[in-house]
């Protein structure tokens, strides 16, 4: 495995093309499917505020789809169905009439519509169709949408009326609610490249998680994100932009399951007495806040996620650290994202701490190596209530493990799980197991790292902050955050690139981005 | 795609937003239609607790008699239905053969196949997809109900439908919002009739919608296409539902009430009530014909058991823990009260000859045969469709079918599939055998799963 990986690289870095001129298409496979996508429920909630800037709208929490690994806008898992298409239906009425309530930038005019509605009505339905389709609208269209909100203005004899009707067709158009690639190509290339306004999208929602913004819109049309170098550059202008953050912060919340703390997260209130799920926002919030002042900060590389000391620490977190309120390092024993209350909750028991989800999720996201299911009838018997078995957490699990059945997969996930066996079902550091001191040693046993023995959870950090395997594994599922869709064999050169150029800008997570999006997989399509 | 009855209504202009509808109440409709609704509970059951078994017998097929047999036979688990046997048919011995196959999570593969009878392909991680969709959906397909079909859930359950592509359906959790949806009312109460002409209107906005996709379906790449088709479909169904809901005489239940913290004990009975409630409303104004409730884990302090995580510390436990089978014993007697409620409701609603429960067949299943992830005998109890089901039967098949696993072989009497061929035919669908045909035993041969179960049908 590690010889394959080096031969990919070497591949990969000869055919490295990330500065200089651009060569132009030379694509000669079709390579894989670009499929079909519809907005995800954040990026749905995301583009609404856009469209009615200023406007306070309704919670609006269209149905999720199912999660495809971390993410949960894969075009695999996405279909169309009723409970969906009703709430996108519902959603355009609710907003419309908010925004109707809370006349502002978004209406040029009274909302009886003033002296000339019908030139009112027109400038709204023209601009906001032109913002929520991402491009120009064809004449066609123009006649389309403007005569239907001239007859419902007809027919219902009310501005008001008239105008939310016509907002909420854009708001059901397929031009909103999915990112469609389908401009004709005069070309007769296996890939066709991405429209202006196609590209755009694809760049906003991967890196804003929501709509292009006016000067991504112009540049679509200027023709600016024709060439590889153009799109780079309005990558480093969009990462210098406030919503990037928006962008950042999806992935990491999708990646490290932040999102299976809710409102509803309980623990063991006999153990975890103080435990309320009011804390959630608290725990996720210092995750976030870690994620941001990296990326933002002098080195915005995986292992400073791994690896980066501060916090600052609210209530909750000042109680469960045991340190004082504000900024200030994090006690000894934490590092990076692992060792955090968020990722270490969400990767627990109720009871006890879970070596079984915290290595499974490191296999998985951290190493592309998720471990198989246990099979079917398998002994499962690790009962946090010790109905079955007693003794520490680890003895437990070990003992589970035993089994030859078993022990080909859990050696090495709870090699990695134990490493976190000081951190409890809430994230507090004990030192204690019952009576017994905790032993938080560990072997990792997949990947470049693989037979390499660890003490805890900083030092597996440390090591996986080091590892070439995880800096791939990290790049693999930002190209599937971007694509919405898991790799392809079709996908093998340009992933050793992105590989390539992550590893060897030493995990700048910026510039991961910007090599993902100029990539040609990126920028074009396969020809249907 | 072709066309749906529905989508041609709504060409027609009678989907239109004045559009005055036929009454459908049930009452007028002779014979009243049958319907079907799957209650999915989760981690199997307590087999010794389960069943009802003959001495001496465990390697013969059987049928017992329920309509005599005394209420200290019935199992433990089964015994609150005790008062329905002569509506009741119990089956004991189908097993997941298209989900034994794969090395797929039992959870995620048995939720898969247990209504859709297909081996389901894992596309990465959790989520599944299937070459087709589940029978509750080939059923709700052929009905001219304003909801197709409705999928709820309570406390997250891996869902068990399977729209026509093959995509896993999402459940409603929100009993409110499940509500709403079935008798919507005006969104802005401060401008009632802004609100009422923007209800009345939305067929016109829809009407435009569905154009849309209609218009870009010629420019997509063929595997785009079905999506688009699809949702096309989908906003003319909508169009016609609104419409339709406007029109139907059907007096709407109270709005559920909020529920206790989804830790509190009481809670899984707050919210299956107020879903089983809110079913009997949709069943017999004939506003759906087909409803699955999904229920996942409970609190373990519904069950008496001290706070811990019913799937992980309880469920996991009960091969080796008489402390945990008692447990969970408890968990799938919750779900037989449940069950026996709602048949007490469903049939003392007259309807035709007899009661909404004789035109309804519900059907209480579960993704799992038991708490450790077992899948070779899955408990299944079926009750009303008096018309259909030959009721009043315990069903027994034999181990007979060894089927290979990673923890072993795995022994069932009767592939599951053939349950769903059954249910298939019981509501009158035409759509032949469901799901996977065929899938390997460990002998090398291939299992037929096409057929039906004998003796469950009049």
């Amino acid at each position: 495995m590690m010889l394959s990986l080096s031969l990919s690289l070497s591949l990969s870095l000869s055919l490295m093309s990330c500065s200089g001129p651009d060569p132009g298409p030379r694509w000669l496979a079709p390579g894989a499917p670009s499929p079909l996508r519809h907005l995800s429920p954040s990026q749905y909630s995301n583009a609404v505020q856009d469209l009615f800037e200023g406007v306070q709208l309704p919670s609006i929490q269209l149905p999720d789809d199912p999660k495809v690994g971390a993410f949960d806008h894969m075009a695999s898992a996405q279909s169309p169905n009723p409970l969906w298409i009703e709430a996108v239906q519902a959603a355009a009425v609710r907003i419309t009439d908010a925004a109707m309530e809370q006349p502002g930038p978004w209406l040029p005019c009274p909302d009886d519509g003033g002296p000339d509605p019908r030139a009112c009505g027109h400038a709204v339905v023209r601009d906001l169709a032109r913002r929520a389709f991402r491009r120009p609208l064809t004449p066609e269209e123009i006649a389309l949408y403007l005569g239907f909100f001239e007859d419902q203005l007809a027919g219902s004899g009310s501005f008001r009326v008239a105008l939310q009707l016509a907002l909420q067709a854009i708001l059901n158009a397929p031009e909103f609610l999915y990112l469609l690639e389908i401009t004709p190509d005069p070309g007769s290339g296996p890939r066709i490249p991405l429209a202006g306004h196609e590209l755009a999208a694809r760049l906003s929602f991967t890196l804003w998680n929501t709509l292009p913004d006016e000067r991504l819109l112009t540049a679509a049309i200027t023709g600016a994100l024709d060439t590889a170098d153009g799109v780079e550059a309005e990558a480093w202008r969009m990462l210098e932009d406030p919503r990037i953050t928006q962008g950042v912060l999806r992935f990491h919340h999708l990646w490290l399951d932040l999102g299976d703390l809710d409102e509803s997260f309980s623990r063991n209130p006999v153990r975890y007495p103080s435990w309320d799920p009011s804390w959630v926002p608290s725990l996720q919030d210092e995750t976030a806040a870690l994620v941001w002042r990296v990326f933002d900060g002098p080195k915005p590389t995986l292992s400073s996620l791994l690896l980066d000391p501060q916090t600052d620490a609210d209530r909750v977190i000042a109680e469960l650290y045991g340190v004082a309120e504000g900024p200030g390092p994090v006690p000894s024993g934490r590092a990076g994202i692992l060792t955090r209350p968020a990722w270490l909750t969400a990767k627990a028991n109720l009871i006890n701490p879970s070596p079984v989800q915290r290595g499974a999720w490191i296999l998985e996201r951290m190493l592309c190596a998720p471990p198989a299911p246990p099979p079917a009838g398998a002994a499962l018997n690790i009962s946090d209530l010790q109905l079955a078995t007693q003794g520490t957490n680890r003895e437990r699990y070990s003992q589970h493990a035993a089994d030859p059945a078993c022990a080909g997969c859990h050696d090495a996930i709870d090699g990695l799980g134990f490493g976190f066996e000081h951190f409890d079902s809430v994230g507090i550091w004990n030192e204690l197991d019952g009576d017994s001191p905790v032993d938080a040693s560990g072997v990792i046993w997949v990947g470049d790292l693989a037979g390499t023995p660890f003490d805890g959870a900083v030092e597996l950090s440390e090591l996986l902050a080091g590892s070439e395997t995880v800096h791939r594994c990290v790049a693999r599922q930002w190209f599937r955050y971007a694509h919405g869709r898991v790799e392809t064999e079709a996908d093998a050169v340009i992933l050793a690139q992105l590989e390539a150029r992550f590893l060897e800008t030493g995990g700048e997570l910026p510039e991961l981005l910007v090599e993902l999006v100029r990539s040609e997989t990126f920028r074009t399509r396969r020809a249907p | 795609m072709e066309p749906t009855r529905r989508h041609l209504l709504g060409l027609l202009g009678l989907a239109g937003g004045c559009a005055v509808w036929p009454l459908r109440s049930t009452a007028r409709q002779a014979p009243p239609p049958l319907r079907v609704l799957f209650y999915v509970s989760s981690h199997g059951t307590v087999h010794e607790n389960w069943s009802i078994r003959l001495r001496y017998r465990d390697n013969q097929d059987y049928v017992l008699s329920l309509g005599e047999a005394p209420r200290s036979e019935f199992s433990p688990i089964l015994r609150p239905l005790w008062p329905h046997r002569d509506k009741l048919v119990v089956v004991d011995g189908v097993g997941y053969a298209t989900a034994l196959v794969t090395d797929l999570l039992a959870h995620a593969s048995g939720a898969a196949t247990c209504q859709s009878g297909w081996v389901p392909r894992e596309i990465e991680g959790p989520s599944m997809v299937l070459e087709g969709p589940s029978l509750d959906q080939l059923f709700a397909a052929e009905q001219d109900t304003p909801f197709p079909s409705l999928e709820w859930g309570v406390s997250a359950g891996i869902g068990v439908s399977f729209g026509p592509l093959g995509n896993l359906l999402p459940q409603e959790s929100d009993p409110v919002a499940a509500w709403r949806r079935l008798f919507p009312s005006a969104t802005n109460p401060a401008r009632p009739e802004e609100s009422r002409l923007i209800r009345q209107r939305q067929g016109s906005v829809l009407d435009l919608a569905a154009d849309r996709y209609t218009s870009v379906l010629p420019r997509l790449a063929a595997e785009d296409r079905d999506k688009i088709a699809l949702h096309r479909d989908l906003v003319r169904d909508l169009e016609v539902r609104i419409a339709e809901l406007d029109a139907i005489p059907c007096t709407p239940s109270a709005q559920p009430t909020a529920p206790p913290p989804p830790d509190a004990a009481g809670y899984p009975d707050h919210m299956i009530g107020a879903f089983l409630e809110l079913a009997t409303v949709a069943l017999s104004c004939d506003l759906t014909r087909a409803i699955t409730l999904r229920v996942g884990d409970i609190p373990t302090a519904t069950v008496g058991a001290p706070p811990g995580d019913l799937h992980n510390d309880i469920a996991h436990a009960v091969a080796s823990s008489p402390e945990a089978a008692r447990y969970m014993t408890l968990h799938h007697t919750f779900h037989a009260l449940q069950i026996a409620q709602l048949l007490d409701t469903l049939d003392a609603i007259p309807e035709g000859d007899g009661t909404l429960l004789d035109h309804t067949i519900v059907v209480w299943h579960n993704e799992i045969s038991t708490g450790d992830h077992e899948l070779h005998t899955v408990p299944v109890v079926l009750a009303g469709g008096t018309g259909v089901l030959r009721t009043g039967h315990y069903h027994r098949f034999a181990p007979r079918y060894a089927l290979a696993s990673g923890s072993g072989l795995q022994r069932l009497g009767q592939p599951h599939n053939r349950l769903l061929n059954t249910l298939g035919r019981a509501l009158g669908l035409e759509t032949g055998p469901l799901g996977t045909r065929e899938v390997p035993l460990a002998n090398g041969e291939m299992l037929d799963c096409t057929g039906e179960l004998p003796g469950l049908l009049r």
